[in-house]
């Protein structure tokens, strides 16, 4: 899709307006198939909203590209570009409960989608308002409750993982400055070998 | 003829109804295993009783502040639910809070960390073996847990997550998990006022 997307295009508009035409009927079949995929992913692009004011900008509201084929390219080109940053994890209704101002620890909660084919494992954490962060989980063991670090957290393939309280949640240490009631974290959580999926999350008093 | 039939009888329902719904809720039972006499410091450094709770109800939590998850959530929810009381019931009703972690709770560190949730929160600290004596007179169970190499904080604690309902003699009422129902909670707290 990637190369459809970027190559046939764009080599076509440099030759001549046939060769566009043809083009413009396999971008449109293209289109077809990326609206598909545009309807597969609807959820994830509006979760990447917060993450991706590309899509928010009023860019495809200008007349010249009202043109099928320019809105198209636009089109393809703006959700391959959201597959390739983010893979296919969404972080979705984070937020991070709000601590006193000398606490050094909060936690930060949401739900992670993964709405592609295959498994991802998260295996790293990090929040803008943290010197670290790490995933954990919670064991009981006679009658005692205990944190244990999760260094792996597997999303199976269509799936999500929550995270909440009294479950798994993301510990930040080292909190400097302490976020505030009403302020924005950024959080983000990564797959070995792919870039960071990330959002913003509202810092609040549950 | 239909009337005076079915008139006595809708009396009667209504009377067994208002019978029903003015049946007192069973008092709730005095736990006599757990709870007990303690010493320890609160949250000005002066040395506090258990007789200092007497007098009015109390709403108290065992846990440490350095606790990001469930200590610091279920402190909101209880400090949320006692809020939902009148001011009238909150005046009777004592929240407490002990830390079993003495080290990194101090005095002034409770008294910061506690101010957050509500200024009237009572925090209490103490010496290792003063907070072990009370937890296991309260049948709190927690252990200090050493971290995996590499870790951010050198000691976690694994504990029990109950808040502990006490009367105006200090009797323990009543234990909640950490996920309590609010609604359960207040009633309860009513109950006893």
């Amino acid at each position: 899709m990637f190369a459809a997307c970027f190559n046939s295009p764009a080599g076509a508009v440099r030759k001549s307006a046939g060769a566009v035409r043809k083009s413009v009927g396999a971008v449109r079949k293209s289109a077809g198939a990326v609206r598909k995929s545009v309807g597969a992913v609807d959820r994830r692009r509006k979760a990447f909203a917060a993450d991706q004011p590309l899509l928010q900008l009023p860019l495809l509201q200008l007349p010249l590209l009202q043109l099928p084929f320019l809105k198209s390219f636009i089109i393809c080109c703006v959700v391959v570009a959201a597959s390739v940053s983010h893979a296919e994890l969404v972080i979705e209704d984070a937020w991070v409960r709000a601590v006193p101002p000398n606490s050094r620890t909060t936690a930060a909660y949401f739900t992670v989608r993964n709405s592609g084919d295959k498994e991802q494992i998260i295996v790293r954490a990090s929040a803008s308002v943290a010197g670290a962060a790490e995933i954990h989980g919670w064991i009981e063991t006679e009658g005692r409750k205990k944190m244990v670090r999760q260094h792996q957290v597997p999303v199976p393939a269509g799936a999500q993982v929550v995270l909440q309280t009294g479950g798994l949640h993301m510990m930040l240490f080292r909190l400097d400055p302490v976020p505030a009631a009403g302020e924005l974290a950024r959080l983000c959580v990564g797959v070995a070998g792919q870039p960071d999926v990330c959002a913003d999350a509202i810092v609040k008093m549950p | 003829m239909k009337a005076t039939v079915w008139r006595p009888l809708l009396a009667l329902l209504l009377i067994l109804g208002l019978a029903a719904c003015s049946e007192p809720k069973p008092e709730l039972p005095v736990n006599t295993r757990l709870g007990g006499d303690f010493v320890l410091l609160d949250q000005n450094g002066q040395t506090f009783e258990a007789r200092d709770l007497h007098g009015k109800l109390s709403l108290m939590f065992f846990g440490f502040t350095h606790c990001p998850d469930i200590c610091p959530a279920t402190l909101a929810r209880t400090v949320g639910a006692w809020k939902e009381l009148s001011d009238a019931e909150r005046e009777q009703v004592n929240l407490v809070f002990v830390t079993f972690d003495p080290v990194r709770d101090t005095p002034e560190h409770l008294k910061e960390y506690l101010n957050f949730f509500d200024p009237s929160v009572i925090g209490l600290t103490g010496s290792a073996d003063d907070i072990a004596a009370m937890a296991r007179r309260y049948g709190v169970v927690y252990l200090q847990e050493a971290a995996e190499t590499g870790a951010e904080q050198e000691y976690m604690f694994s504990h029990s997550d109950f808040v502990y309902l006490l009367d105006q003699q200090g009797r323990v009422r009543k234990l909640f998990k950490s996920d309590f129902n609010t609604e359960e909670l207040i009633a309860d707290v009513r109950s006893l006022l």
